[in-house]
This record gives structure tokens, sequence and C-alpha cells, in this order.
């Protein structure tokens, strides 16, 4: 099915379309999928380390702004910074719910499939920056993923994870702090290795 | 103006500064510069360094910047969900989140809350209910046959009249 994204709803603000879609309106509804499809699904997966996965949160989030559109009130938040707090929150949960489960049967041999968490990408150095990201809180991962992926500034960011500017600037820079110091004792040991 | 810097104290301005000392305080910038030379310093700015490095090369392959043909799959997959899905849009205007005092302003918020629960729909049954419940009832008070052999007819008015009378011959 093709719809086709009409000029002015293309330049049209995120609140005004979704005060279309709550009157049923499927172009505004396309124009902010159009808009955000894309980088939510980056934003998720860099959360859960899962494509499948991170689409299926995204579509769920994006199913709920279409059935339940009434339930976003523009003089609240703006549009990104509520669809960030269901889209991070959903994506939250679920590595919650993940880490949570009963282990499987056999869960202590060697498993010789890739880990979610290191199948993120093949490149050394992503891979390299999931491990050094596993070792922060998850407060700490929500801050660094909002600023050095997603690019948010850090009002927006703050608003998302309901902090003052002055709370998540101080978490931001305790979380490069402590991977700066994990970057920097991987170089020490990889020194002291080689003599 | 700090004339020397100490680890901790330069470790703090690349916390929240970042690794370009041009961006620093203009008071602490001179003292920085002479600690970034030293063995300390430059670990320090390497590896804050090496981690914008990582941020930037992991954005460049990852699902951000990646030319992903499954994206847009994805895309039109998101368009289609008005096609699958109902809305269920309420036309109840948002309420504000008071905070009512003491059982009068409980009840009262209760009251008004419930008010936006009912429905049009529910209001007409109710209303429909209510007729019918009264009609039956008075369609059974006509029909039923008055029973007048409990009790005989008095006239309460006539007694009273006499009693007035009897009272005004005695005064007199």
């Amino acid at each position: 099915m093709f719809i086709v994204v009409q000029p002015e709803l293309s330049s049209s603000g995120d609140e005004d379309l979704v005060g279309r879609i709550r009157s049923g309106d499927k172009r505004a509804f396309a124009t902010l999928v159009e808009r955000y499809g894309g980088r939510f699904r980056a934003l998720a997966y860099r959360f859960t380390g899962d494509m499948a996965l991170a689409e299926d949160l995204v579509q769920e989030a994006f199913v709920k702004l279409w059935t339940h559109a009434d339930r976003f009130d523009a003089q609240k938040a703006k549009f990104t910074t509520w669809f960030h707090r269901i889209v991070v929150n959903r994506c939250l949960d679920e590595k919650r719910k993940r880490r949570l489960s009963p282990l499987p049967e056999g869960y202590d041999t060697p498993d010789t499939s890739i880990q979610v968490d290191v199948k993120l990408e093949n490149d050394a150095s992503n891979v390299r920056l999931q491990a050094v990201l596993l070792g922060l809180s998850e407060r700490q991962r929500t801050a660094v993923t909002l600023s050095y992926f997603d690019c948010l500034s850090n009002q927006d960011a703050a608003d998302v994870m309901d902090l003052n500017i002055k709370a998540y600037e101080s978490l931001l820079a305790r979380s490069r702090a402590k991977m700066r110091k994990m970057l920097m004792a991987e170089k020490t040991d990889l020194l002291s290795a080689f003599g | 103006m700090i004339d020397k810097m100490t680890l901790d104290e330069f470790e703090a301005l690349l916390d929240d500064f970042g690794s370009d000392i041009s961006l620093w305080p203009k008071s602490s910038q001179a003292a920085a510069r002479r600690f970034a030379v030293t063995s300390n310093g430059q670990f320090l700015l390497a590896a804050d360094q090496a981690l914008d490095g990582l941020f930037v090369s992991a954005r460049a392959v990852g699902p951000e910047t990646a030319n992903d043909s499954n994206c847009d799959v994805f895309i039109e997959k998101l368009k289609d969900i008005p096609v699958y899905h109902q809305q269920i849009i309420s036309d109840v205007p948002i309420r504000s989140a008071k905070k009512s005092f003491g059982i009068i302003g409980r009840l009262k918020s209760m009251v008004e809350n419930s008010f936006y629960e009912i429905t049009p729909t529910a209001l007409v049954s109710q209303f429909a209910m209510f007729v019918i419940v009264l009609s039956v009832g008075v369609m059974v008070g006509l029909n039923s046959p008055q029973d007048t052999s409990d009790y005989d007819e008095i006239d309460i008015i006539e007694t009273l009249f006499v009693a007035d009378l009897v009272y005004e011959l005695d005064e007199q």
C-alpha cells in the first residue's frame, strides 16, 4: 500500500500531525512514520541489540500512537520527548524481562552462537564499544545512548529521562568518565601483557 | 587564573567539557595545557579521544546511518498500521490531575470522574430503564382493585366542627 505524503503535511510540526492523527488522518500518520520510523528503529536496536525485537517494539509504539493518539498532550511535552519515553521504557522493560527469564536447560554448556550484545555489529570498534557500554549501569547506558547515538540535546535527553538538566549532565559526565577508565584499563592491560 | 592542575581537576574538566581544551573555562586553559603534555595528561586525553572515535565509527556502521534496505521495508510496514488497527479515541477531554482534599472533595471528584466515564449510550439506556420501571409500577397500581374493607370512612372535619361547637357552648 502506498501513501503519498503531501507537501503541506511534510512541513507540518510533529504536534500538529498528532492532532491530525487523532482525527483519523492516515497521511499524517504516514508522515510521522517517514520522519521517525528509522530513527526509533535504530534507537531500539541500540537498547536491545536485537533487530527483530527492536522492530517489534517500535511497531508496538506506533500502533499505540495510532490507536491512542488522544493520550498525547502537546501542552505537557514535545512529541519526540513523549515518543522517546514510550520507546525507551518499552525497550528497558523488555531487557529487564529477558534478564529475569529463567535460564534454559543446559545454559552452562559452551554457546557457539554469537552473543546478543556482541552480535550488535561485526565491526571491531562497535564490539569494543558494546563491551565498554556493558560496564555501565542501566541509567548511564540510557544517557549515553540518547546523547551519543540518538544525538539528542542534553535538555531533550533530560526530559526523556525525567531528570533536571544538571542531574542529567552529571550522569552523562560520570558515564563518560567510567567508559574512559575502562578503555584506559584495557590499554594498561595490553601494555603490561606485552611487557 | 589557575597555576597548577591536579590529575583529578584535569579529569573533572575533561568530563564536563570534552577533550578540546579550547572549550574549557578560560581561567583553567593555561594550567590544563601544561598538564596535558605530562604523561598522565596525554594518557587521559588519548583515552577520551579514543572514546569519541568509537562513538563516531559505531554510528557510521550502525543502523543510524547505514543504508539499510530492511529499514525501508519496516517503514512501509509501519505505514500499514492504520489498515489493521482501529483507533480507540475517546471524546473525554484530558483532565488535569488535581488533588482532592477531604471527604467532600473526594466525593465531588468521584462524581465528576464518573460523569466523564458515562457514555451517551449508557445514559440513554439508564433513562429507558427508568421509564420502563415507572410505567410498569403505574400500570400495576391502576389495575389493582381498591380495597376498603379494612377501614370505615371517617370525616375528620365533621368531628372537628362538632368539637369546636361543644367548646363554644361550654364557654357561653
